[in-house]
């Protein structure tokens, strides 16, 4: 089938290279428009302040430093807030996983009247816009003693992922047949030794789209870390706006706290791009 | 007897389907659904959030928004954004789509132009804000450099282009996203259609608009949803490069929101503006869920 409409593709001659050549013309400056901003990002943050001030952010650095690097890090204390977004994002990812499992599992296998609805209110929340919680949550992790401590945020996190979660976990649990299922009950095994044992490891494709899925979106938070810290549990975003207020022109530090606060998430991306695609697709139009 | 016999099957097993839902369903009631409600009883209440008393006001905190300009232009940025983003990035993602598809090179495209997805909003803001700075910013010095230095200006503190300005840096990092979406949605139409199309002598611009387009209504249903939503609760952007600034040229719902909470604390306007939101936001997710889960409601 390709092949043949390669054939009648081919009949068409000299337009169909210039329409190649043109086409490949037009998606090349894109991307080169489209990696600017990283590739400035890049390099400002091995300039010095003079180097940009007398040179601007496009060319190359005329003394390589790594010294932006060790302001951010050390003397911004970027470090200590890299090290807070790891403690506050793994329990989230997992917990929200976790926990959306049990409750996507009892909506996607079980039958029971209302389990449509109840799947529809659990994701409705995908989409709430956060300024309408965001009062409620400062005040009540404050009264539960809760403020500035990783444990607010970890569970904030994890409240807020049980939609997407169990959106992509209840679309792929029925995905799996249920003569398998019909089986093991007949032989005694429990519904959470058929999570555990049967379904959960069936679902490793979603489980890992998903994991990649929320731990960019948790590390790339925002919003919660700046409402709900302050001194002890401050998560990397955050801790690199108070190091912009910090270094206010010395863009260079500024880039390399952004470079460094962005590098799990690419990596992430570079290694599992296919998952990190497939999540957003699971996520979006099930 | 059966009868009886399946009933009691039923009810045992709406009991093991609420044991498995208690924790996700008290997390989420807990903590997204009672949050809401909390809001909508602040909102009716003159509350600045330290005191131990406050009043009830009625509907006045509404009033006092639907009264106030720069709630209107708050909305207005708000509208400007989404009309923005549906014109701009969702375009821009599907002719990007159909043009990287099934194309030698597609990997290495799609890459580069999902990147910008991954970084946080905190990144993004920031990178863009070097790029707006009036003197060394690459912007300015790009319009030098093709002879448009007439054009250079003071991008982020100029109230005629703030607000394009951080809308420019939002298309960049989220043009990806339409993209995907698009992908899939040009994966799904069947290439013998379009084998039969041009067979029958259908040129590329026939192709696109007379079969493919109308094969991604849903995609593009979703796509355009997902987008309204997201351009109501923008905030990170707003909050990090103007913070609604100059003269509150770059203000959206988000950003008004939060700033009457924390740094003004007026709770219960504040609360009212919230709703206000939460209750746009509510349409779109009702048509989306509308649009997307529609096959499985007809079952």
């Amino acid at each position: 089938m390709q092949s043949e409409i390669v054939a009648v593709n081919a009949k068409i001659g000299w337009r169909h290279v210039l329409y190649r050549v043109s086409l490949y013309a037009m998606l090349g400056a894109l991307c080169v428009v489209f990696l600017l901003p990283v590739y400035g990002m890049l390099v400002t943050s091995f300039k010095s302040v003079a180097d940009i001030l007398r040179n601007g952010f496009w060319g190359l650095p005329k003394v390589w430093t790594a010294q932006p690097f060790l302001q951010a890090w050390e003397t911004a204390r970027l470090g200590q807030t890299f090290i807070n977004t790891f403690i506050i994002a793994i329990p989230s990812v997992i917990g929200s996983i976790f926990i959306s499992a049990l409750g996507a599992y009892a909506l996607a296998r079980i039958e029971f009247r209302g389990s449509f609805v109840l799947f529809i209110f659990l994701i409705a929340g995908l989409f709430f816009p956060p300024q309408v919680v965001l009062y409620p949550l400062f005040k009540w992790f404050t009264w539960l003693r809760l403020y500035d401590t990783y444990l607010a945020q970890i569970i904030t996190h994890i409240a807020y992922g049980i939609s997407i979660c169990t959106l992509i976990l209840r679309n792929f649990f029925r995905t799996i047949p249920f003569e398998l299922q019909d089986a093991a009950r007949i032989d005694g095994c429990s519904h959470l030794r058929l999570l555990l044992r049967i379904i959960l490891p069936l679902s490793k494709p979603a489980l890992a789209a998903l994991t990649i899925f929320q731990f960019t979106w948790i590390w790339n938070n925002f919003l919660w870390g700046l409402v709900l810290s302050d001194q002890k549990s401050v998560p990397i975003m955050v801790g690199v706006m108070i190091l912009k207020g910090q270094y206010l022109i010395q863009w260079n530090a500024q880039a390399a706290g952004t470079l460094l606060a962005s590098l799990p998430v690419i990596i992430v991306f570079l290694a599992f791009q296919k998952y990190f695609i497939r999540g957003l697709l699971m996520g979006s139009s099930k | 007897m059966l009868q009886v016999r399946l009933q009691a099957q039923n009810t045992r097993r709406t009991i093991t389907a609420f044991l498995f839902l208690a924790i996700p369903l008290f997390l989420y009631l807990a903590f997204v659904i009672a949050p809401v409600f909390y809001s909508f009883y602040f909102s009716f209440t003159d509350w600045n959030g330290a005191s131990a008393t406050y009043h009830y006001v009625g509907l006045r905190n509404f009033q006092m928004a639907f009264h106030a300009e720069y709630f209107w232009n708050a909305l207005k940025n708000n509208a400007i954004w989404t009309l923005i983003f549906i014109a701009f990035p969702t375009v821009l993602g599907l002719i990007l789509a159909k043009m990287v598809d099934r194309l030698r090179g597609e990997n290495l495209f799609k890459a580069i132009i999902y990147l910008p997805m991954t970084f946080s909003f905190v990144v993004v803001g920031l990178i863009w804000s070097w790029i707006y700075l009036p003197q060394s910013g690459m912007l300015n010095l790009a319009l030098d450099t093709i002879g448009l230095g007439i054009l250079k200006r003071a991008w982020l503190a100029d109230p005629a282009t703030v607000l394009y300005a951080i809308i420019g840096a939002a298309a960049w990092q989220q043009t990806g996203f339409a993209m995907v979406l698009y992908l899939a949605g040009l994966r799904g139409v069947p290439l013998e259609v379009l084998e039969a199309a041009q067979v029958d002598g259908a040129n590329g611009w026939q192709e696109f608009w007379k079969i493919i387009f109308p094969l991604l209504r849903t995609t593009t249903a979703v796509v355009i949803s997902i987008t309204v939503i997201n351009s109501l609760r923008v905030f990170d952007l707003v909050y990090i490069m103007t913070q609604g600034g100059p003269n509150r040229a770059s203000e959206v719902l988000g950003s008004l929101i939060y700033k009457e909470l924390f740094w003004n604390f007026r709770v219960g306007y504040g609360s009212a503006l919230s709703i206000i939101l939460f209750l746009f936001t509510l349409v779109i997710i009702i048509f989306y869920f509308r649009t997307v889960f529609k096959k499985e409601v007809e079952y």
